[in-house]
């Protein structure tokens, strides 16, 4: 997952969506460590301070967990991590309907839509 | 912070002038090799007028360069490009100039016993016989008698070191007011250099109209013998004022009035 | 407690005005992007923090001192141009930074000059121009100094050599330090700052934490620069 940052929104935010999705996508996988916070900032190509503001917002909502001596890492609690992909997808689905809302489609027709879909992998496979 | 910044004032202008000199000593030896064995060569000896043709030039080249570098040490690395480095130096601007100053005086001082040396080393390979010592002792022979001038001879050489100092800070000023001359800044130096003249000789016979002032000068240059101590204090004095007014102007416009190109 | 403060700071050249009563608090720890197009004070300000100039109005204080041989001490300056003595050898700078400055930390410049590949041997004039100004960013990031004053560092630089730039600032500087960072592309350097200044015709238009200006303005600063400066 590359770190791009769109506008008009803070940046602090962007890199709380992206590293949630890099821990839902297996690319921070539960208990695993988080680099240190200059690391990260230089990766990302933020600022420190930003990163430091993200990475604490991440704590806060309990998905990251800091060891006095050893950094920081990702929570294996299962239930946050259900609820962290919950919302996730909460956000995903939000776009999807307004997006077909957009071209005309009710509700019934999204969920007949979504429901019949196959992914071009099913298919194949 | 000042021994820091004469240090790398040396380096400057040591890797200019060190092989100059080395090719200038090196030459001075050939040559007196030469004049030694073959004292017709400079008659007939193509190769040998060329090798002296060469020495005149490295002599000139000692103080050609020896100038440019005096110059170009204050307009170029101060006020040029490299004037955002000196500029961000933890110390003052007077410092620098002080830095720069001491820099200029002992390379001339260099160049000077370069220039000498040369000379004194070929005339000692050349004639390497007995009319050198008979110089020599000629020499040892005049010193005592000038024991009781010795005082002077000293106020003397303060003079001309002060003097080659006021030179070199009048430049200083002249490339700082110049300077000030964005797009024209060396032909404004060269200007300001020539008023700086300009203004002196105009200050000098301004001096010499004024009765009273000329024949207090006259007085002391005139009537003094010749242990008296008295014109070299008058010329030193003239000198120092003179530095000092140029220190100020070339302070002024380097600290206050700054403008790096 | 701010690093660099400006009262009433006014300098004019002749009749033009360069700078006109700019008043700034800047904290430490943040990095600060002082934005506006070529023209706009952006290098007259912080040639005043260095007293390279002396204010024609008001004054600029560097904890509490006016800029001089202590606050130079303290302060980190990248102008805009090549600036050392170009006769020298990389290795020699080193010497010339470590002999002048006391938190230039040489061993850390020596890493980073040798992860780029730099033969520490070779004459400064000889790099070429991409690598002459890598040599002076790290020569600049390569000191413990508590203000940073880094004059349109990404100007006319490749992609490469901005997230170059940009890595080596975020991993450099101290951060108790004040970094300000000018430039007339904001978009380049927009995800590091902190905070905002916009320039205009020598006035401070705008000073603003670039997160909350974000969300208040719901564009970029980047896009936002773009609808101040319009022509």
């Amino acid at each position: 997952m590359k770190w791009e940052f769109k506008s008009g929104i803070p940046i602090y935010l962007q890199i709380i969506s992206l590293l949630k999705m890099k821990i839902a996508a297996g690319e921070l996988p539960p208990g695993s460590q988080v680099q240190p916070v200059r690391e990260l900032a230089m990766e990302a190509g933020v600022n420190p301070n930003t990163m430091q503001r993200a990475l604490t917002q991440l704590e806060q909502e309990g998905l990251l967990y800091t060891q006095r001596t050893s950094g920081r890492f990702v929570t294996e609690d299962k239930q946050v991590l259900k609820e962290m992909r919950k919302s996730l997808s909460e956000q995903y689905v939000k776009d999807l309907f307004e997006a077909l809302s957009k071209i005309g489609m009710n509700r019934e027709e999204i969920i007949e839509a979504v429901s019949s879909f196959e992914s071009t992998d099913e298919k194949e496979a | 912070m000042l021994g820091k910044l004469l240090g790398y004032e040396m380096k400057a202008y040591g890797r200019i002038m060190v092989p100059i000199y080395i090719a200038l000593i090196a030459l001075s030896v050939v040559l007196g090799i030469g004049f030694h064995f073959l004292p017709d060569a400079m008659t007939h000896n193509f190769i040998f007028i060329l090798l002296f043709i060469l020495y005149i030039l490295l002599l000139v080249s000692v103080v050609v360069m020896t100038t440019i570098l005096g110059v170009n040490r204050y307009y170029g690395n101060l006020l040029g490009r490299e004037g955002y480095f000196m500029f961000s130096l933890p110390t003052r601007t007077s410092t620098m100039m002080t830095a720069k100053t001491l820099a200029a005086l002992i390379w001339t001082a260099f160049g000077a016993i370069a220039g000498f040396a040369s000379i004194l080393l070929t005339s000692l390979i050349a004639f390497n016989d007995d009319s050198f010592r008979e110089i020599a002792d000629a020499i040892t022979e005049v010193l005592p008698q000038l024991k009781p001038y010795l005082g002077n001879i000293i106020v003397w050489v303060i003079v001309i070191v002060v003097g080659v100092v006021t030179l070199i800070v009048r430049v200083y000023a002249a490339v700082s007011i110049g300077s000030q001359w964005s797009g024209h800044r060396m032909i404004g130096s060269i200007l300001v250099y020539i008023g700086f003249k300009v203004i002196e000789t105009i200050i000098a016979s301004i001096v010499r109209a004024i009765t009273p002032l000329r024949t207090a000068i006259e007085n002391i240059v005139g009537n003094a013998d010749s242990a008296s101590f008295k014109p070299a204090i008058l010329a030193l004095v003239i000198i120092l004022v003179q530095l000092a007014i140029y220190w100020v102007i070339a302070w002024f416009f380097t600290d206050r009035k700054l403008n790096l190109e | 407690m701010a690093v660099v403060v400006c009262n009433n700071l006014t300098k004019r050249y002749g009749k033009k005005t360069a700078l006109q009563n700019v008043n700034l608090n800047l904290e430490p720890g943040r990095i600060i992007g002082l934005a506006g197009p070529n023209g706009s004070g952006k290098t007259t300000m912080i040639k005043l923090m260095q007293r390279m100039l002396v204010p024609t109005e008001g004054q600029v204080l560097i904890q509490g001192k006016e800029p001089g041989p202590e606050t130079k001490a303290v302060v980190a300056y990248l102008p805009d141009r090549d600036f050392l003595p170009d006769w020298m050898k990389v290795s020699a700078l080193f010497g010339l930074y470590q002999s002048y400055y006391a938190d230039f930390d040489r061993a850390a410049a020596e890493r980073m000059i040798a992860s780029l590949g730099i033969d520490q041997n070779q004459t400064f004039k000889k790099l070429s121009k991409g690598t002459r100004e890598k040599v002076q960013l790290i020569l600049t990031m390569s000191r413990k100094a508590q203000v940073y004053l880094l004059d349109e560092p990404i100007a006319g630089v490749d992609p490469a050599a901005r997230d170059y730039i940009i890595r080596t600032i975020i991993s450099n500087y101290n951060p108790e330090a004040m970094v300000l960072i000018s430039t007339h592309l904001i978009a380049d350097i927009e995800a590091v700052l902190d905070e905002v200044i916009f320039l205009k015709e020598g006035r401070i238009v705008l000073h603003e934490n670039a997160d909350d200006l974000r969300t208040k303005v719901s564009m970029s600063v980047d896009e936002y620069f773009r609808e101040v400066f319009r022509c």
